[in-house]
């Protein structure tokens, strides 16, 4: 059983052409896969559709093997959490007030969260080191700190599934390096971890599955070194770079010419 | 406390001492005051301090509501034209000289098109803002005062039409035991859906896409608080005419005071409303001889509050 099934999948924006076509991949629990490719090409779009906020042109989408369009939004939320790129303002909640709004998928209509879900906050900041933030109004977090707090919130909501919408993109090197760390620690804890990046560095460092967009409309998908080669990456970003085996980090490095 | 103590002021002052004595002859089924103070206390004085706390409580609860469910700190029944809405709804059955049920569902039936068009308006122009929902608000609000305007001068102005103006400024004097109970229903409804859903709030109010991956019904449970919200206000709208400034303004208050979880800002919302309505009925009938319209005493200290507010940068909805 696939935890993650994606079968020739296609969407467009309405009066557009389509922005990808049949795409198909699948994931299991403890796999990573990371989807690189140019901006506009469909990549968060294709994340959105993952979680039933688009609805797709064609093609199927199963989550542990039920068609999306079948499970409520409740049954889809206890197994996939997203955290979309722009993380709206929670305002002057505090952290753990925030988080605790990962729970909902487990709450009656009329419930509110109780002393259980409060500890499980409290173990997340915990494993993540963010306890420190606990009482903290969001609105007075860095950059960094509100992706941890959001990735602490996807990590509450219990999922099998954490889909990620670019988690590194306003982050310096230091906090790049703590979401990719988390990640493998993520799929180490045997959760399965979708996120999308403009660093093809990351997939290299995480080195599972890699699926690349390109500008021809194709979704290739495969091992990061096997997949991502100096071609194929200059014939996605339109640019001249060079792929470098690092044997001191045992991996390829990506830079550009 | 408060309550009680201010069942003694009024045109007809009544000392503490009496208050005691005409709880305790009423309990005990012994004259203990005047048949005159008994019938001030018990039969106008005690249906309008319920009416004051639970209009208050309501008009709060709906702007607190409101707020949450369509992420803006700058709306309220008022502003977003329901309270204007309902009015309408209201007028029309005083023209029709229709009973409390009819009245009760005229102002709920206005009050939610004068939503569902401020909330319409900005979608049509495909510019779902603040800025714009308040302005759509502004637009209906002025389209529904023109209703009431123009159902005004078909009223007949002997009878109806001084009943529908004495209404429209809004006053609790008018509130019996009878009209107090006819709308017990919709607004206990509106008052229990909406506690029991504080927390929801929370979730709903970090935005559809947010509260819909964590696994909320966001189309289903949206409509369910913007009826409930409209209820409130239609409920108050009818017991006392509209009623400004509590929706806007006392949300924010309790923010300010507990915090942007409306798990506890919602019910703290309700009670800082009871007890500002209540505190601003017994100043309306004791500052001057006649009764002065609620209204215009909840513009005077609304301003003030809301300017407040807005000075210090508190206009924060989370």
């Amino acid at each position: 059983m696939s935890l993650l099934q994606i079968n020739q999948l296609s969407f467009h924006y309405s009066g557009q052409s389509n922005l990808f076509n049949n795409l198909s991949c699948s994931l299991q629990d403890g796999e990573i896969l990371t989807i690189l490719g140019p901006n506009g090409i469909g990549k968060s779009t294709l994340l959105k559709c993952l979680v039933g906020l688009l609805k797709p042109t064609s093609g199927t989408v199963k989550i542990e093997d039920q068609p999306l369009t079948q499970l409520s939004p409740k049954q889809l939320a206890q197994i996939v959490a997203y955290v979309p790129q722009h993380v709206p303002d929670p305002g002057s909640l505090t952290v753990s007030d925030y988080l605790v709004t990962g729970r909902t998928p487990y709450l009656g209509f009329a419930q509110t969260p109780g002393d259980d879900d409060y500890q499980r906050v409290k173990n997340t900041l915990a494993k993540l080191s963010l306890s420190d933030l606990k009482n903290q109004p969001v609105n007075t977090l860095s950059g960094g700190q509100l992706q941890m707090v959001a990735i602490a919130k996807a990590l509450v909501q219990d999922p099998k599934l954490v889909i990620l919408d670019e988690p590194t993109a306003a982050l310096d090197f230091g906090r790049q390096k703590q979401v990719i760390q988390l990640i493998q620690s993520l799929a180490a804890d045997h959760f399965a971890v979708l996120h999308t990046t403009h660093n093809p560095n990351h997939a290299f460092m995480l080195g599972h599955q890699v699926g690349l967009f390109s500008h021809e409309g194709y979704f290739e998908t495969g091992q990061a070194d096997q997949l991502l080669t100096e071609e194929r990456l200059k014939r996605t970003y339109g640019t001249d770079l060079k792929l470098l085996y690092e044997p001191k980090l045992g991996r390829y490095v990506c830079e550009l010419v | 406390m408060l309550a009680l103590v201010s069942l003694c002021f009024g045109n007809y002052q009544i000392p503490l001492s009496h208050l005691y004595d005409a709880i305790i002859g009423e309990i005990t089924h012994h004259t203990l005051v005047s048949p005159i103070e008994t019938n001030i206390i018990f039969s106008l004085r005690v249906p309008r301090m319920l009416a004051a706390v639970g209009i208050g409580a309501a008009l709060a609860i709906s702007g607190t509501a409101y707020q949450s469910i369509f992420q803006n700190p700058l709306v309220s029944p008022d502003l977003l034209g329901v309270s204007n809405g309902a009015a309408v709804g209201a007028a029309l059955a005083i023209l029709l000289n229709l009973h409390s049920f009819g009245t009760q569902v005229l102002a709920l039936l206005f009050g939610l098109v004068a939503v569902i068009l401020s909330v319409t308006i900005p979608r049509l122009m495909g510019r779902s803002t603040n800025l714009t929902l308040v302005l759509a608000g502004v637009v209906v609000s002025g389209l529904m005062q023109a209703i009431l305007g123009l159902l005004k001068y078909l009223a007949d102005p002997d009878s109806q039409l001084q009943s529908i103006v004495y209404w429209q400024l809004g006053s609790l004097s008018k509130v019996t035991v009878g009209n107090l109970i006819s709308v017990l229903p919709m607004m206990i409804l509106g008052l229990v859906v909406l506690f029991i859903m504080r927390w929801r709030l929370t979730v709903l109010g970090l935005g559809d896409a947010a509260a819909q991956s964590m696994g909320v019904n966001v189309a289903f449970e949206r409509r369910i608080v913007v009826f409930c919200a409209t209820l409130l206000t239609a409920a108050s709208v009818c017991l006392s005419g509209p009623i400004g400034w509590i929706g806007l303004v006392v949300p924010h208050m309790a923010r300010m005071l507990i915090g942007p979880n409306t798990r506890y800002s919602l019910p703290l919302s309700g009670l800082i409303g009871a007890i500002f309505l209540l505190l601003v009925d017994t100043l309306a009938r004791t500052l001057s001889a006649g009764e002065i319209p609620l209204s215009i005493l909840t513009g005077f200290i609304g301003t003030p509050i809301f300017i407040y507010i807005l000075a210090t940068r508190k206009v924060t909805l989370r």
